[in-house]
């Protein structure tokens, strides 16, 4: 049922983003960004799990493929369109509403998993949830800033082979 | 996290050394991004796999000393698979390989890592618990396989970029 559920959310968060078109942003960003993103959700959830042992991913079968799809899907979507709604919002006002936005959801959506029981946390402090996944939000921005700063900057001798 | 520093975690890095070296003397071919963009991914590929049949439910298997996730693992994620892949994609690509010479292409570098997993494991770089080295067999076409793909969907959306 669990399995179910997540499967549904991501299988709609999919759908979003493959026919949410008004984007800014380029394919191989959006590809570089949702790779960076697994890349940070997954070594932190590695060293949360394996060497910290803040949290206990459930050894049920099923909530471990719904975890991994929100690793893989639900998650990096979730960056993706915050970065995109980042580089489209102009004022700074707004871009830190929206940070403090996408940080409590990102948050919510971490507690949500433990509430369903994807994993449990263990002696853990929920500002250290605050502390990891703001900390996971501005890596993404200050990847997407050098990120597009080199890659807007090639010239038309940057073809695809050398 | 108590991590010892003996010849397996020697051995693990040694390998992911010779890889490097083996990707920085080759002439360059492809421009930065999409090296880069190759690297990214194949560090999402490895980790993903290794993060979900390396811990429970499923436990298959346990890099160097433990469950525990260890630096030179965390090295070789980031170096080693993705300059192989790197060095897979390169050779695909000057090559121009298709039909059956992609087939042995694919049947060699299968070899290869099959060979270099069964080193892993004599040098207790990999410890199997319920994996056993021909379970490993298929996977390899398929990894190859996916970074083909990766690799077309790249070039596709490269020259379709608004720079």
């Amino acid at each position: 049922m669990v399995l179910l559920l997540f499967v549904f959310i991501n299988i709609v968060v999919a759908v979003y983003a493959i026919r949410y078109k008004k984007t800014g942003l380029d394919p191989l960003e959006i590809f570089a960004y949702w790779c960076f993103t697994v890349i940070l959700i997954q070594n932190n959830s590695a060293l949360l799990h394996l060497n910290i042992e803040g949290i206990i991913l459930s050894e049920r079968e099923s909530y471990n493929w719904a975890d991994l799809l929100n690793r893989l899907i639900f998650l990096p979507i979730f960056f993706v369109w915050f970065i995109n709604r980042y580089v489209r919002t102009a004022n700074r006002k707004e871009k830190a509403i929206l940070f403090f936005l996408s940080l409590n959801i990102v948050v919510g959506i971490e507690w949500f998993g433990d509430w369903v029981g994807l994993y449990e946390h263990k002696h853990w402090e929920i500002w250290w949830s605050y502390l990891s996944k703001g900390t996971m939000l501005l890596l993404a921005l200050i990847f997407m800033k050098i990120f597009r700063h080199y890659y807007y900057k090639r010239d038309k001798a940057n073809e695809f082979y050398v | 996290m108590n991590f010892t520093f003996d010849w397996n975690e020697t051995f693990f890095i040694l390998s992911s050394l010779v890889s490097l070296t083996i990707f920085f003397i080759l002439p360059k071919r492809f421009n930065g991004f999409v090296t880069f963009f190759i690297w990214l991914f194949a560090i999402v590929y490895i980790e993903t796999i290794d993060y979900t049949l390396g811990v429970k439910p499923y436990d298959l298997y346990d890099f160097l000393d433990g469950p525990k996730y260890q630096p030179t693992t965390a090295f070789a994620h980031f170096a080693l698979y993705p300059s192989c892949a790197y060095i897979f994609l390169y050779f695909y690509d000057k090559w121009g390989l298709k039909g059956i010479s992609l087939l042995m292409y694919i049947v060699v570098w299968t070899v290869i890592s099959v060979f270099y997993e069964w080193l892993c494991v004599l040098n207790e770089v990999l410890h199997y618990k319920e994996w056993k080295i021909f379970y490993s067999i298929p996977t390899y076409p398929i990894s190859c396989f996916i970074m083909i793909k990766l690799f077309q969907f790249i070039k596709q959306n490269f020259k379709h970029s608004p720079h």
